[in-house]
């Protein structure tokens, strides 16, 4: 049943990098809806269209950016937990992110373990 | 046919997102990952793998170091490179060392298929991006960059000198003497015709190289 089940967003320009996080994501929370979207103009779309749980986005995308499609996403489905993902160290980014209001942040460096575990505390934290 | 692939990334995400893409075309494909140089050298060594696919910037040993290796241990072993770099800064060279493809990672998702199946003919992978590069070095480097006239090994130090890197730091990341980097730095302001790091880092800013 569609409308029970775990739904995730995820929003990466690279197609194999999208592949690697629903696999990850698939091996732990199956069985999981999961939407992906290329650029921040998917991004938003689908993230009108459907009641997702979680939404994952890396922060270098192509159209907005990541940064400006969080603060949108932030003002359009607040309840919406957002976590992002980035190539640069966690010092660079986190504050700017958190503080535009994303539920976490996550180094690509990350071991796939570190990804489940923040995924399954914004879950939790949202009553999941 | 079953092929035999082995990943070498740092990232578990993208051997994870490789594997997947790869899987899509070759269901039957055998394929591993490992994080490292040091693992990949060792896994090529127990078992046998039609192909390599290794990234450029791992930790310890760069996958350029690997692939030369490799081809001294196995010169007919055929090894993609992928690498988050533009085209222009790393393709030749790595071409020069063996390899039998070159991949950015903005396109891989386009190539890869492609570049397996080629590989696997016994040719190289040679996107048009790097033909017109081999094409233009045809045509008898004229213009040759400053950069272009480093070796491979003073290239990445180049790079990390640019980059703010320590000559100390340097000499830890790559496992050589401060010494010898001290020697590679000067030797790299002489071939460039810089005076300093903060030459060094303007040049590879202005060349996006860095």
């Amino acid at each position: 049943m569609l409308h029970n089940m775990l739904k995730i967003l995820i929003a990466d320009d690279h197609e194999f990098i999208r592949k690697g996080l629903k696999q990850i994501l698939i091996d732990e929370f199956s069985p999981v809806h999961i939407g992906e979207a290329e650029d921040t103009n998917k991004l938003l779309e689908l993230a009108s269209m459907e009641e997702w749980n979680i939404i994952i986005s890396d922060i270098s995308m192509p159209g907005k950016g990541g940064l400006e499609a969080l603060s949108i996403l932030k003002k359009q489905q607040p309840h919406i937990p957002v976590l992002m993902l980035s190539i640069y160290p966690k010092d660079q980014y986190a504050d700017n992110v958190l503080s535009a209001g994303a539920a976490g942040y996550l180094n690509k460096d990350s071991a796939p373990a570190e990804l489940v575990q923040a995924v399954k505390a914004i879950l939790n934290e949202d009553g999941m | 046919m079953t092929i035999s692939i082995l990943i070498a990334d740092d990232h578990a995400i993208v051997r994870k997102g490789l594997t997947q893409l790869i899987k899509d075309e070759f269901p039957n494909a055998n394929i591993a990952g490992v994080g490292d140089s040091e693992s990949l050298i060792s896994k090529i060594t127990e078992e046998h793998w039609d192909i390599v696919i290794c990234d450029l910037s791992m930790p310890g040993r760069s996958g350029l170091d690997a692939l030369r290796q490799i081809k001294q241990i196995y010169p007919s072993m055929p090894v993609l490179i992928m690498s988050m770099h533009g085209e222009d800064q790393y393709a030749l060279r790595v071409l020069k060392a063996g390899a039998s493809g070159y991949l950015g990672k903005d396109s891989i998702h386009e190539d890869i298929i492609k570049a397996i199946r080629t590989v696997l003919l016994g040719k190289r992978f040679i996107t048009p991006g790097v033909a017109e590069k081999l094409a233009q070095m045809l045509e008898g480097d004229l213009n040759q960059m400053p950069h272009e006239r480093l070796s491979d090994r003073e290239f990445d130090v180049f790079k990390l000198l640019a980059g703010g890197k320590a000559v100390s730091d340097i000499a830890d990341q790559l496992s050589l003497s401060v010494t010898t980097v001290s020697t590679y730095r000067a030797r790299i302001l002489e071939k460039m015709n810089l005076k300093s790091n903060a030459d060094l880092t303007r040049y590879a800013l202005d060349n996006n190289l860095i």
